[in-house]
């Protein structure tokens, strides 16, 4: 099971590739809304750290996430 | 000749990409010149496909005119057609992009006009085939979570109008048309249909196409429809209308036109490079792929546009065909092409834009139509090349095998695709 700062790692390089972009100073505090990701590119980076981890993350630990934290919360959760 | 109260069409900007070159005076000049498009495909493996030839374009950069995000989420079709769309946009004095950052409307617009006004119809037969084949693949090696949910967008044929409507905050009406090998005539002849109508004051019309896949390759190879290289070299397998003629060449590229209501371009002091002066839209109602033997729809097409320009056949002083180099394909246009115009079809130059581009598919009707418009504004027709020996049974073609010069006011344009979809165009020089 990863750790938290090897999921935020795997957010960074998955979002660079999908946003073709540096998310290098992304910290778990960082609000989602405000790293000017279109919402559809939100649902490719997620499809892609599932499938990367071999989870799956279900639509309703989708809503409400505010920080890149929270997601990486709800992943390492459903990889318990 | 039509009457001064109808709304006429006229064309006021062109565009293309193509297997000759990325823009319309290159295509063009190489298109004089008689040069063939035509090489081996080099893309993907050709091991057990049975053509490995096609017309690919050369050297296209899609991220001079997006993102690399945006390249990536549209397939190679859309790349291309934009690109043909900003050229004809340019050419029409109408390329003044939105600011991406404020709301779309008739206040904000940056277009000198009205966007509500304003449509597209620049459409696609296959769609980004190449787009299919990776998130299939991807599905099938990672799982349907790693299907990218840009895979809609990415491949809707009504991607290509979306994207053009977008750069520009085009307000109008805009969709796709998709009649296989005639979607760019029948993109042109509707986009007139509305502005005739009223619906609209001006139309980005043409088609767009790049399906040069292992997968559409095997389609249409199997199907038996595709050239091989003749006498070893891929430039002379496109060879309409020559006995040796054994299929088309696949071919990609995207031909753009921008058509105005004559009156609104006049007003707003826009060169008119032509006219669309009639259409005729017909289907053979007969057969998946095979052409009507006779070509019945295909002639009744030519007819009805010749009619709704309000001439006649002896007005016609050029003629570019659908002329793809297959067998019956040819055979079946010649015989329209002689009901319609009888024996003075020998007096008529002809010349098959496809000898040298080969067939660019849902956009050949666009970028044949821009061809044609050229030729009348010059005075000048492209050769066809690769005619050897003319087929014995197209006794009365004249067939241009050299550039020609020629004074004509009307050429005629004919599109025929699988389904059996009939578009023909009449073609005004200004």
């Amino acid at each position: 099971m990863a750790d938290q700062t090897d999921l935020l790692s795997l957010f960074k390089s998955i979002a660079s590739h999908v946003d073709k972009r540096s998310f290098d100073d992304v910290t778990p505090a960082s609000v989602i809304t405000e790293l000017g990701i279109d919402s559809l590119s939100m649902m490719q980076i997620v499809g892609e750290m599932e499938t990367e981890l071999g989870v799956m993350i279900p639509d309703e630990d989708l809503v409400d996430l505010r920080t890149v934290g929270d997601l990486v919360s709800k992943i390492q959760a459903r990889q318990a | 000749m039509k009457s001064s109260r109808q709304r006429r069409v006229a064309v006021t900007g062109l565009g293309a990409v193509t297997p000759l070159g990325n823009d319309v005076q290159t295509t063009w000049a190489a298109l004089l010149a008689g040069r063939s498009g035509v090489s081996l495909i080099t893309e993907f493996s050709t091991e057990k496909l049975r053509s490995d030839i096609a017309a690919s374009v050369k050297g296209f950069d899609p991220t001079a005119l997006m993102s690399a995000k945006e390249a990536e989420i549209h397939g190679r079709v859309n790349h291309f057609a934009l690109a043909a769309a900003v050229e004809a946009m340019r050419a029409a004095g109408l390329d003044h992009p939105r600011d991406p950052e404020v709301a779309t409307s008739p206040e904000t617009t940056r277009l000198p006009v009205d966007p509500t006004r304003v449509g597209c119809l620049l459409s696609t037969g296959q769609g980004a085939v190449d787009i299919f084949e990776q998130q299939i693949l991807k599905s099938a090696e990672r799982g349907p979570r790693s299907v990218s949910p840009y895979f809609i967008p990415g491949v809707m044929l009504n991607g290509v109008s979306a994207l053009i409507s977008m750069r520009y905050g085009l307000m109008g009406p805009s969709y796709n048309i998709a009649s296989a090998c005639a979607t760019g005539t029948h993109s042109i002849a509707t986009s007139a249909l509305l502005i005739e109508a009223g619906e609209a004051d001006v139309m980005v019309a043409g088609g767009a196409e790049a399906a040069t896949r292992m997968n559409t390759v095997a389609g249409f190879g199997n199907a038996r429809a595709l050239a091989r290289s003749v006498d070893g070299a891929p430039e002379k397998a496109s060879r309409p209308f020559d006995k040796r003629r054994q299929g088309f060449v696949m071919g990609e590229g995207a031909g753009a036109l921008v058509l105005e209501e004559e009156q609104h371009a006049l007003a707003r002091g826009a060169t008119i490079l032509g006219y669309v002066s009639g259409f005729g839209m017909t289907t053979d109602g007969e057969h998946i792929t095979r052409p009507h033997a006779d070509g019945l729809g295909l002639r009744l097409a030519m007819s009805r546009a010749i009619a709704r320009a309000g001439i006649t056949p002896g007005d016609i002083g050029y003629i570019n065909p659908h002329a793809t180099s297959t067998t019956h394909g040819d055979v079946a246009e010649y015989a329209a092409l002689h009901a319609v115009f009888g024996e003075r079809l020998a007096e008529v130059p002809v010349s098959a834009t496809k000898s040298m581009l080969g067939h660019l598919l849902g956009a050949a009707g666009a970028v044949e139509s821009i061809a044609t418009l050229l030729g009348l504004r010059e005075g000048r027709i492209h050769p066809s090349i690769n005619v050897d020996e003319l087929g014995e049974e197209f006794v009365h073609l004249r067939l241009a095998t050299e550039a020609l010069r020629v004074d004509a006011r009307y050429a005629l344009k004919c599109s025929a695709g699988f389904g059996g979809h009939n578009c023909a165009l009449v073609l005004e020089r200004a």
